[in-house]
């Protein structure tokens, strides 16, 4: 009882628990400054994923800072959403799997752990799965 | 034995948060069941795999992390709403795993995904372990989009036990 209090406390306290993610500080990164990056990018993207081709997207929702896009097959399914406790900007991919990326504050880009963005990988995904190039860009200068 | 207390969202099963291995310290305030039915759409529901992980988890407990053959691996965040502990007991003359054992607070997935992670664990070489791809356990699972990043956390999680134990045996040298 008492060794599962003190892995309770331990776990608590935010900084022990934190293991793969390093958190921007606030003076580095506010979180409204997070939260208005993240939630422009997450409209930008969806409006990109709307112009795709619809024959080939069936449906793209953005609610409550969660992006979800369903492919035309019925079953692949992309989530981009916001983690705001790590301000992060975490991806499921139907084609490779979960993704984790940071705001890198020079570039106002989000790029993973081994510096790949995410607006690279997914236009190669998509770009594959439509069968045309598919580029998302980075709408920044409206911020 | 373990006491895990659940907790449950007032949207019903799929967001419950469960603490395995941590005692009567998280206690179900109010819930709600939602029908698997609503209004003629079929509520997502969890695969059979994860649900027998939630129901009867394995090697669910703790090794004790000032020994030099354990290796313990703390991941996740409250905030976030998953914490994983996972813990191995290598043999050091060949490098294998002994025993795996796991902690975790937080989904249904989260919990099945580690629990699955600390039976493929035993017998494993380190290397091996090291090499286990969050792939291998949310395709076991049958995980959904949205619980992918579960298999992730435990993936995470074994790495981090590997490389504590790597860290001890190499000061012990």
């Amino acid at each position: 009882m008492l060794a599962n209090k003190r892995l309770l406390l331990k776990t608590l306290s935010a900084r022990s628990a934190f293991f793969f993610c390093s958190i921007p500080s606030d003076k580095d990164l506010p979180m409204s400054k997070y939260h208005e990056i993240s939630d422009h990018f997450l409209e930008s993207l969806c409006e990109q994923f709307e112009a795709i081709d619809q024959s080939e997207i069936d449906d793209v929702i953005l609610s409550q800072g969660v992006l979800r896009i369903d492919l035309a097959d019925e079953k692949s399914t992309y989530i981009i959403n916001k983690q705001s406790p790590n301000k992060q900007i975490w991806l499921s991919s139907p084609m490779s799997g979960p993704y984790r990326f940071d705001l890198d504050l020079e570039s106002n880009k989000w790029v993973g752990k081994g510096e790949d963005c995410i607006l690279d990988l997914l236009s190669k995904e998509l770009s594959e799965w439509t069968g045309e190039e598919v580029q998302f860009v980075y709408e920044n200068d409206l911020l | 034995m373990f006491a895990g207390k659940l907790i449950l969202s007032r949207f019903g099963a799929p967001t419950a948060k469960r603490a395995v291995g941590l005692g009567k310290l998280f206690t179900a305030k109010r819930f709600a069941f939602s029908p698997l039915v609503l209004n003629g759409v079929m509520r997502r529901s969890y695969h059979e795999n994860v649900i027998d992980h939630y129901e009867k988890p394995r090697n669910v407990g703790s090794l004790d992390a000032k020994s030099k053959d354990v290796g313990t691996g703390l991941v996740g965040a409250p905030a976030c709403g998953d914490v994983m502990k996972l813990q191995i007991q290598v043999n050091k003359d060949d490098n294998k795993i002994e025993k795996a054992v796991f902690k975790t607070f937080g989904c249904g997935s989260a919990i099945a995904s580690s629990s699955y992670a600390t039976e493929i664990l035993h017998g494993m070489h380190l290397d091996d372990a090291m090499n286990i791809k969050n792939k291998d356990i949310s395709e076991h699972l049958k995980l959904p989009p949205v619980k992918l990043h579960c298999s992730m956390l435990a993936e995470d999680a074994i790495k981090a036990a590997v490389k504590d134990y790597r860290k001890k045996a190499d000061l012990a040298d």
